[in-house]
C-alpha cells in the first residue's frame, strides 16, 4: 500500500517537474519583442527556375476569333535541365456563368538551365455563347477575356502567367 | 517543495496571456495599399465575374451580392464565398431579411422559356442552393426596416401595378389601390410607416410621379409629377431635409454616354423639385442611397460632365458633401442596386473595375486579382462624415 502511495506521488511530481519546466522555457519565449507577422519577403536577387513570358505586343493584337496565335517563352532560370514540362492554356470568359472554358496543353521534353523555348498556341477566343441562347442579359458589360497558362514540371515546380484581355 | 515550485512556474508561465496580440485575417486576394479608389477602400470580393447589388447582413459581418445571375454570400473578412442559387438563377438583386438567416432574391429566369417578368425568392443561408418563391409578377422591391417583412411592387397588368407586403411566414397582403402605371422604384422610409414610390403613368403624357404610401392610412399621396420629359432613376430616398431624387431626360440606350442626371430634393411639404442643395450645379448624379436613419445619402456621380465617377457622402441637413473615393481610373457602376450602407452606416458597398483598354498580364491566378473584374469595395464613411455614430 505504501509502495503505492510513494509510486503515485513520485509519478505526479515528475508530472509537475516536467509541466513547469515547459512553461518556464514557454515564458522565456514571451520575453523576445513582439513583432508582426508579415509574409516574408522573397530575397532582392532570387528569380524563379521556371519563367513565363507573354509577349504584351501579342496579346495586344489578339482578336475576338479563331485561330489566334499566341507564343509563350518557357525560360529554365535553374541549374538543372527540366524534362517533361506540361504547360496548360486556359482561355475562359470574365463571365462566370458562361460554362465554355477553352483548354490548350503542350509538352517541353527537354529544356537545359539557362536556355528558353518558344511555343506556339493557336487559341479561339471566339464567344464561348451559343448564338441561339445568350447567357449575358443585354444590360450586362462586356465581359473580358482571361488567357491563363500555367507550366508544371514532374518535380513539381511551376510557374503561372494570367492575361487579361479588352475582349 | 517540488509543488510549489511548479504551482509558481504555472502562475508565471500564464501571467502573460494577456500581451497576445490578434493576427488580422488575411486579406482578400491582391493586396496593393490603394486600389483605384482611394486610400482606405478595400475590396470584399476577388476574382472574375460580374458582381452586384452587394448586401451587407444585419450583423456587418457578412455580405451578399449577385454573380452573373447567381446569388453568393460570404464573412466580409474571408474570401470564400457560397453560392446560395444555381448558377443560371437570372439573379437581379438580393437583400438580407432583418434576422440575418435569410435572403430575398429578386430574379428573373434566364432562358427565353422562363416567366419575363420577375419573381421573388427566399432562400435559408445553408448549401442546398433550394429557393422559395413567394411571388411573382415583382417589379421592385424594398426591404422594411425593423421586420422580416418585404414591400415588392407587382404587376396586376399591362398597364397597373401594386403594392404587397410579403411577411416573415410568406403571407402576401395587398396595400393601397391599383396604381395606373408602371411602378419602377420604391423605398421605405426609415420608420417603417411609409413608402416613397416612382411610378411611370402609361396616360398619353407618360410623366414619372412621385408618391408617398401611408401604410397606416393605407392610401397614396401624389408628392409630385416630372416634367414629360424626365424620368426618375432609382428609388427616391426619404430624409428629414425632403425626399432626394435622380433624374434625367430619357436615352435609348443606358451604354451611350451619360447624360446630365440631376440630383433633386422636396423640400418637405413642398412639390416643387430644386436641385439638392451643396451638391454643386455642374455635379451629375447617378444612383443614391440614405443611410439606416436617413439623415446621410451615399451617393455616385461626377463633379462635372468630364470628371470620373466617385462615391460622395451629402449630408442634407447641412448641406456638406464630401468625396468619399478617389477615383481616377475605375468604372465604378451607377445603379441604386449596386450602392448599399451597411447597417451601423459606418461603411458603404460599391463596386468597380479598372478601365483598360489593352492587356495586362499578371504572375498570379486571375481568382486572386480584384481591380480587373467587378468587384465589391468597402468603403469607410464614419470618418468623412464628420461624426462618429457610436
Amino acid at each position: 500500500m505504501r509502495g503505492i502511495v510513494i509510486w503515485g506521488f513520485g509519478s505526479a511530481m515528475a508530472f509537475l517537474v516536467t509541466a513547469g519546466a515547459f512553461l518556464v522555457l514557454a515564458n522565456l519565449s514571451n520575453s523576445l519583442p513582439a513583432r508582426s507577422v508579415d509574409p516574408k519577403p522573397a530575397p532582392p536577387n532570387s528569380t524563379p527556375p521556371l519563367g513565363l513570358e507573354l509577349s504584351e505586343a501579342r496579346l495586344e493584337e489578339l482578336e475576338k476569333s479563331s485561330g489566334q496565335i499566341l507564343p509563350l517563352t518557357v525560360k529554365n532560370a535553374g541549374e538543372s535541365t527540366f524534362s517533361d514540362i506540361s504547360l496548360t492554356m486556359r482561355v475562359t470568359s470574365e463571365d462566370t456563368a458562361q460554362p465554355g472554358v477553352r483548354y490548350y496543353r503542350a509538352t517541353i521534353k527537354n529544356l537545359a538551365a539557362g536556355r528558353s523555348k518558344t511555343v506556339q498556341f493557336k487559341l479561339d477566343l471566339s464567344s464561348t455563347e451559343s448564338s441561339e441562347e445568350p447567357q449575358t442579359p443585354p444590360d450586362a458589360p462586356e465581359p473580358r477575356t482571361i488567357l491563363e497558362v500555367q507550366a508544371v514540371t514532374p518535380e513539381g515546380i511551376s510557374a503561372i502567367k494570367t492575361a487579361v484581355l479588352p475582349l | 517543495m517540488l509543488t510549489l515550485f511548479a504551482i509558481a512556474t504555472l502562475v508565471v508561465g500564464c501571467a502573460h496571456l494577456d500581451e497576445i496580440t490578434p493576427i488580422s485575417p488575411s486579406p482578400v486576394g491582391q493586396r496593393p495599399t490603394d486600389f483605384g479608389l482611394g486610400p482606405g477602400v478595400r475590396p470584399l470580393s476577388s476574382g472574375p465575374g460580374d458582381k452586384g447589388s452587394p448586401g451587407w447582413s444585419p450583423s456587418g459581418e457578412r455580405l451578399a451580392f449577385v454573380v452573373d445571375g447567381y446569388v453568393v454570400e460570404k464573412r466580409t473578412n474571408e474570401s470564400k464565398a457560397r453560392r446560395q442559387t444555381t448558377q443560371d438563377f437570372g439573379a437581379k438583386r438580393v437583400a438580407w431579411m432583418t434576422s440575418g438567416e435569410r435572403l430575398t432574391i429578386l430574379a428573373q429566369g434566364s432562358s427565353p422559356s422562363d416567366d419575363p417578368l420577375q419573381s421573388v425568392y427566399r432562400a435559408d443561408l445553408d448549401d442546398s442552393l433550394s429557393v422559395n418563391k413567394l411571388a411573382s409578377e415583382v417589379v421592385a422591391m424594398s426591404p422594411i426596416t425593423g421586420g422580416d417583412g418585404l414591400l415588392v411592387a407587382s404587376q396586376t397588368s399591362p398597364s397597373s401595378s401594386q403594392l404587397a407586403v410579403i411577411g416573415p411566414n410568406g403571407s402576401i397582403r395587398a396595400y393601397g389601390d391599383v396604381i395606373e402605371g408602371d411602378i419602377t422604384a420604391i423605398s421605405v422610409v426609415p420608420d417603417g410607416d411609409r413608402a416613397i414610390v416612382a411610378v411611370r403613368r402609361l396616360d398619353p403624357e407618360q410623366n414619372f410621379e412621385i408618391l408617398s404610401f401611408s401604410f397606416a392610412e393605407n392610401r397614396f399621396r401624389t408628392v409630385t409629377s416630372l416634367r414629360q420629359d424626365l424620368q426618375i432613376f432609382g428609388a427616391p430616398q426619404w430624409t428629414e431635409n425632403g425626399i432626394y431624387y435622380v433624374a434625367g431626360e430619357e436615352t435609348v440606350s443606358s451604354k451611350e454616354v451619360s447624360p446630365d442626371y440631376n440630383l433633386y430634393r422636396l423640400a418637405p411639404g413642398s412639390n416643387r423639385p430644386d436641385l439638392a442643395p451643396g451638391v454643386g450645379e455642374d455635379f451629375v448624379a447617378s444612383s443614391l442611397k440614405r443611410n439606416s436613419k436617413g439623415d446621410l445619402l451615399a451617393v455616385v456621380g461626377r463633379r462635372n460632365s468630364s470628371s470620373p465617377a466617385n462615391l460622395y457622402v451629402l449630408n442634407p441637413d447641412v448641406g456638406e458633401f464630401v468625396a468619399a473615393t478617389t477615383n481616377e481610373n475605375m468604372e465604378i457602376k451607377t445603379e441604386a442596386k449596386d450602392l448599399a450602407w451597411s447597417s451601423d452606416d459606418r461603411r458603404v458597398a460599391i463596386v468597380a473595375r479598372t478601365m483598360i483598354s489593352e492587356p495586362r498580364v499578371y504572375d498570379v491566378q486571375a481568382d486572386t486579382l480584384v481591380s480587373d473584374f467587378y468587384n465589391v469595395y468597402e468603403v469607410p464613411i464614419d470618418k468623412i462624415a464628420g461624426e462618429d455614430p457610436s
